[in-house]
């Protein structure tokens, strides 16, 4: 094998290799397949998890610059090796177990969270050959794992003891389980569109990009994910005005890095997920030839996702709690499910004209939706009387120039 | 031993020993948790049977929904955490007794039924077709239509039974 064809496919080239050992050393096969799924499996937790070091000092330097500040900026150049420090320090803090904590859930806690977050990685196709897992039921595969990250929030919020925790646990787990209703039926769509629940036929199948059919359905997967991670706007799990510090309150030293860990890697695994499934995975121009390209597509695809999940935190003010259920309940479960019905029907009526009559259908009706939508929440938003605090009168920040004083201010 | 068997015991040793504890413990919560370990060790033996489908729906309804409806009823309930609440009442005796002749009748007219002994056959189906076989199953005439959708107006008599308990009476009284 010479050097080019490593390169084309170093992944697949390695595990042949370690195949090719194992069976040298004479073992049977399904111990040497089994053994070498372990190995894959902890290169790739492992590198997600390294990958998180990389994406929180990111995540800080570009909030830092969306609010004006300079972010993290001592530690190597731009302070890139800040979250390295980070990572050190927290391995050597002492680690604090108030007294009166449920031992095996609060214990248990961080690495319920952190495991269910590492597993969805497992149904990632990141080229097309390299993937954890073929799965035939992926998409119910990723809801489920969403659910062990419930029972995960859930664990830390009672296990600690502390009121603070148990409500936040309550509020994120409230959140978790009602954003996952519209992102279930916006989920159904790319389905019916590829007839397959499995993320390697999902891809395969999006000749176009799914955004480009399902702009709005797009649309509210994302803002449901943002939700279903519990990042701003929607971060009320951790505000810290009502609740100090939400459900990992208790929790020091390595235990709250695992709460941190989890909370970055969602944020990208989300990305990677609506990549995935709308923006055509790891295809791209020559991705089926050279599969190394395929990841790198992908990875390329998710960062653009991510850094709009960050853009979105760094500038947006944080939701109540009841306006938080009011989009989930009065609009994004709603219109997902008049979407979702619209699209089953009118694909179906359209399907014996063809495949790209079938998709300008679907897009008309999402755009339609949209702006139908949209016209009605602003209609409503008119209505509303928003009763104004303080005056209009207010002090500015700058001095009054002497010369053109401007009267209306007063 | 093949790795498959070995991965079966297991599975199907936490589950037994999950399930003990879900009935043994004192506090609720804990039981809850380990009814949730219990319901992930059947979902890991569905997948060892290659069921994947079931094993992720195990894991989305019971653990995803139920579960942690289990706990938050467990969590809202007033007093119901304090370990000096026993789970058994006085009545237990003879419910083991009944439990333990229902037990055995049922396993005599199972054993006496021949599909009992046979080897179940492999559903030779790879990878998307086994849904695909599956989802037919339940909605074609020739298979499972009637029972699938008995449960279904089944499950909407049970919905429509909750919202009328959780119906707000005193709104009606005042029209």
């Amino acid at each position: 094998m010479n050097l080019i064809d490593f390169l084309r496919d170093p992944i697949i080239a390695i595990s042949d290799w370690i195949t090719n050992l194992f069976s040298n050393w004479g073992m049977a096969t399904d111990w040497a397949t089994f053994l070498l799924y372990l190995i894959g499996a902890a290169v790739l937790g492992i590198s997600a998890l390294l990958m998180t070091l990389f994406f929180i000092w990111a995540e800080r330097k570009i909030i830092g610059r969306l609010q004006d500040r300079v972010g993290p900026n001592q530690i190597g150049p731009w302070g890139i090796f800040q979250s390295v420090a980070d990572m050190v320090k927290i391995f050597i803090k002492e680690h604090i177990i108030p007294t009166g904590v449920d031992p095996i859930p609060y214990h248990l806690a961080p690495i319920v969270l952190v495991a269910s977050v590492l597993m969805v990685w497992a149904i990632v196709p990141f080229s097309n050959t390299v993937y954890g897992s073929n799965l035939n039921v992926a998409v119910i595969f990723l809801l489920a794992v969403g659910g062990l990250g419930e029972v995960g929030v859930m664990m830390a919020g009672w296990g600690s003891n502390n009121k603070y925790a148990l409500i936040s646990a309550f509020r994120a787990s409230a959140q978790m389980i009602s954003y996952e209703v519209p992102m279930a039926i916006i989920l159904l769509i790319p389905v019916l569109l590829s007839s397959s629940m499995s993320m390697n036929d999902i891809v395969n199948a999006q000749n176009i990009p799914y955004i480009l059919v399902l702009p709005f359905g797009a649309l509210i997967f994302f803002i449901a994910s943002i939700a279903e991670n519990g990042r701003a706007p929607f971060d009320l799990a951790e505000a810290e005005s009502e609740l100090v510090a939400g459900f990992n309150i208790e929790y020091s030293g390595l235990k709250f890095g695992m709460f941190y860990v989890a909370d970055f890697l969602r944020a990208f695994t989300s990305a990677l997920i609506f990549s995935t499934l709308f923006l055509g995975g790891w295809k791209g121009p020559g991705a089926e030839a050279i599969p190394v390209l395929g990841a790198f597509y992908l990875i390329a695809k998710s960062l653009i996702i991510w850094f709009l999940g960050v853009w979105i935190r760094g500038s947006f003010p944080r939701y109540r709690i009841d306006q938080m259920m009011n989009i989930n309940w009065k609009f994004l479960t709603p219109i997902s499910l008049v979407l979702f019905m619209l699209v089953i029907l009118f694909s179906k009526l359209v399907e014996p004209v063809g495949q790209n009559m079938q998709y300008l259908v679907i897009l008309i009706i999402n755009l339609g939706l949209f702006f139908l939508s949209f016209r009605i929440l602003n209609n409503q938003n008119k209505k509303k009387v928003v009763a104004e605090v303080g005056s209009r009168t207010r002090p500015v920040a700058k001095p009054d120039n002497l010369f053109s004083k401007d009267v209306s201010r007063g | 031993m093949s790795v498959q068997q070995l991965f079966f015991v297991v599975f199907a040793l936490i589950t037994i020993f999950s399930a003990l504890m879900v009935v043994s413990l004192r506090n609720l919560l804990h039981s809850a948790l380990w009814l949730i370990m219990a319901l992930l060790g059947v979902a890991s033996i569905f997948a060892i049977l290659e069921a994947s489908f079931f094993a992720a729906v195990q894991i989305l309804v019971y653990i995803g929904a139920i579960a942690i409806l289990i706990i938050f009823a467990v969590m809202l309930t007033h007093n119901i955490m304090s370990v000096a609440e026993t789970q058994t009442n006085r009545s237990w005796g003879i419910a083991l007794v009944m439990v333990v002749i229902i037990f055995f009748i049922i396993i005599t007219q199972i054993s006496t039924w021949p599909g009992f002994n046979t080897r179940l056959q492999a559903l030779n189906i790879p990878g998307q077709d086994a849904v695909l076989a599956f989802g037919t199953g339940l909605v074609d005439p020739q298979g499972f239509a009637l029972p699938f959708e008995t449960a279904s107006v089944l499950l909407l008599a049970a919905l429509l039974g909750g919202v009328f308990i959780a119906f707000d009476q005193r709104r009606e009284k005042k029209s």
